[in-house]
């Protein structure tokens, strides 16, 4: 009954916290320029991110190690040390994206002047990751971001032709503006496959002291709950294509996905959605400023874990403070938080092999995982998805240029 | 004058032309800036209309439509700077003024209502302009 319960508790702060910004602002934009027709997209990306979570998980269980220690380990210095600097820059954008965001949501539900909203949002969540333990993070954030789950109420509402929903399950490329289709398929991808969420994801699993027994809540976790993470941006995409669509509204405020909500359920909905962003963005900038600190620490070998006092490991505690505060510093520019998630999200995608390619090695090497090494289907699947995520790599600054970040 | 020097002056002279903004907009850009003056407007309907059904809080009204209001003057500006705009120049600032108003209009339902039916025409007046 115990072990059920863990499991029920882990699929659900994996279902509410999947959804950060990036997904936010890329399917809502998606929804709202192609319809249904990239839903199929938003299929792959979340496969792919259960099957590299759940190396990742197992990886992290085997050896006791996170992710960036076997990555220095296996990859050596060099390489290891451009994929640390590339995960710190995409790392440090994202902070910054949902830092800005959280200054929306809270302005949006508050009322309060912006730059004073930051402050106040970095200053607590800053406080929330000194104060409560781990878990309790995960939960917190986790939970109250299951709020979202209005906007497949809203879906139920809107009654969308279901046959055209179907229909966009189908892989297919639109008939008109490819390239802008392409860009936003790029960037679906980008939102789904965020690499500090792997980071996060194996770190965490360290610090929950993850054995050979619980290689079976890896799996159920991974699975289930990024699968039904992923139906939240089905229903983010359906919203925008049946409310925005219609009516040629292009998406360029973080406040537009609940004006969705509201249209489709009313003042409850709206508070529901703003609630349920909140809690996703917020949950999103402690995860990125901790997968900074993780990667930090185990690439140079300090002490790190949530799990320690502050004190006890201070290099890892003064490394997520720093990442708040450097990310504070970049939204206090002014800069919009939704450009800066679309420039994150797309330099994510550029970053995306440096992450995939040693996980994808050190899940299938028989000196670290023993008989626990990728099988078959793992290694199928995951060679595949590294020629996807190597292609979609090459073509993302190019299609950001080309479509002038997906203006046409 | 050098070669050298002549290419300096005629980087400089580019990039005065670039950043000037006074120059006339093309036939692509303002079908743009049509698709952006629809788009607030067409939001800003959806808000108002319900922003008057009690539908949304006051707040959320406030600030969304401050949003799209200081956009739509970023717009407007854009195209007066361009003088080709006409018709939908004077569109785009009566999408800002109408914006402004609904920001302001706080649980005033029958405000909201006339700005929710104005914005909705202004943004198909705007979607006309950008077929033009």
């Amino acid at each position: 009954m115990k072990g059920f319960l863990q499991i029920a508790l882990g699929i659900l702060s994996a279902i509410g916290g999947f959804v950060d910004i990036g997904d936010l602002v890329f399917n809502t934009q998606a929804g709202a320029t192609f319809g249904f027709q990239l839903l199929w997209v938003v299929v792959i990306g979340v496969f792919g991110i259960v099957v590299y979570s759940e190396m990742c998980g197992r990886v992290a269980a085997i050896s006791q190690r996170p992710v960036f220690d076997l990555i220095r380990e296996r990859v050596g210095f060099g390489a290891g040390f451009g994929t640390l600097i590339a995960a710190e820059v995409v790392n440090l954008m994202t902070c910054a994206a949902e830092v800005g965001g959280v200054a929306i949501v809270l302005q949006l539900l508050g009322g309060a002047p912006y730059r004073v909203l930051i402050v106040a949002g970095v200053v607590a969540l800053m406080v929330i990751t000194w104060t409560l333990p781990f878990e309790w993070i995960e939960r917190l954030f986790g939970y109250f971001g299951l709020c979202l789950l209005v906007f497949a109420v809203a879906v139920i509402k809107l009654h969308p032709h279901w046959g055209s929903v179907a229909h966009g399950f189908v892989p297919s490329i639109s008939s008109t503006n490819k390239l802008v289709f392409f860009y936003f398929a790029v960037g679906l991808l980008g939102a789904a496959l965020t690499p500090y969420e792997v980071y996060f994801y194996s770190s965490g699993a360290v610090e929950d002291g993850w054995g050979v027994k619980d290689l079976r809540i890896n799996k159920i976790t991974s699975i289930v709950g990024y699968g039904l993470g992923g139906f939240l941006s089905f229903s983010l995409m359906i919203v925008a294509a049946v409310v925005f669509l219609p009516r040629g509204i292009d998406p360029q405020f973080l406040g537009t996905p609940a004006v969705g909500a509201m249209d489709a359920v009313g003042k409850y909905g709206l508070l529901l959605a703003l609630v349920g962003m909140l809690f996703a963005v917020g949950g999103a900038a402690i995860e990125t400023s901790f997968s900074g600190a993780y990667n930090l620490a185990q690439f140079f070998g300090w002490e790190w874990g949530k799990r320690r006092r502050p004190g006890g490991a201070p290099r890892f505690t003064i490394a997520w403070v720093v990442i708040f505060v450097l990310a504070l510093g970049i939204v206090m520019t002014g800069y919009d938080p939704v450009k800066i998630t679309e420039y994150s999200v797309i330099f994510s995608v550029v970053a995306l092999p440096l992450t995939f390619l040693p996980i994808l090695l050190v899940a299938n090497d028989a000196a670290y995982m023993g008989r626990h090494r990728n099988g078959r289907f793992s290694n199928v699947v995951g060679i595949a998805y590294f020629v996807v995520i190597l292609a979609v790599s090459l073509s993302a600054i190019p299609l950001m240029l080309l479509t002038h970040g997906g203006q046409g | 004058m050098s070669k050298a020097s002549l290419a300096a002056v005629g980087c400089v002279a580019l990039v005065l032309a670039a950043c000037g903004g006074g120059g006339r907009l093309s036939q692509k850009a303002l079908q743009q800036e049509a698709k952006t003056v629809q788009s607030l407007a067409a939001e800003g309907g959806i808000l108002a209309g319900d922003a008057a059904r009690g539908r949304a809080t006051k707040i959320f009204v406030r600030e969304q439509a401050g949003f799209l209001h200081k956009a739509a003057a970023s717009s407007v500006q854009k195209l007066e700077r361009a003088g080709n705009a006409g018709a939908l120049s004077a569109l785009a600032a009566r999408v800002r003024d109408e914006l402004d108003r609904l920001s302001r209009s706080g649980g005033d339902g029958a405000q909201q209502r006339r700005l929710g039916l104005e914005l909705t025409r202004a943004a198909h007046a705007a979607a006309r302009l950008g077929k033009s």
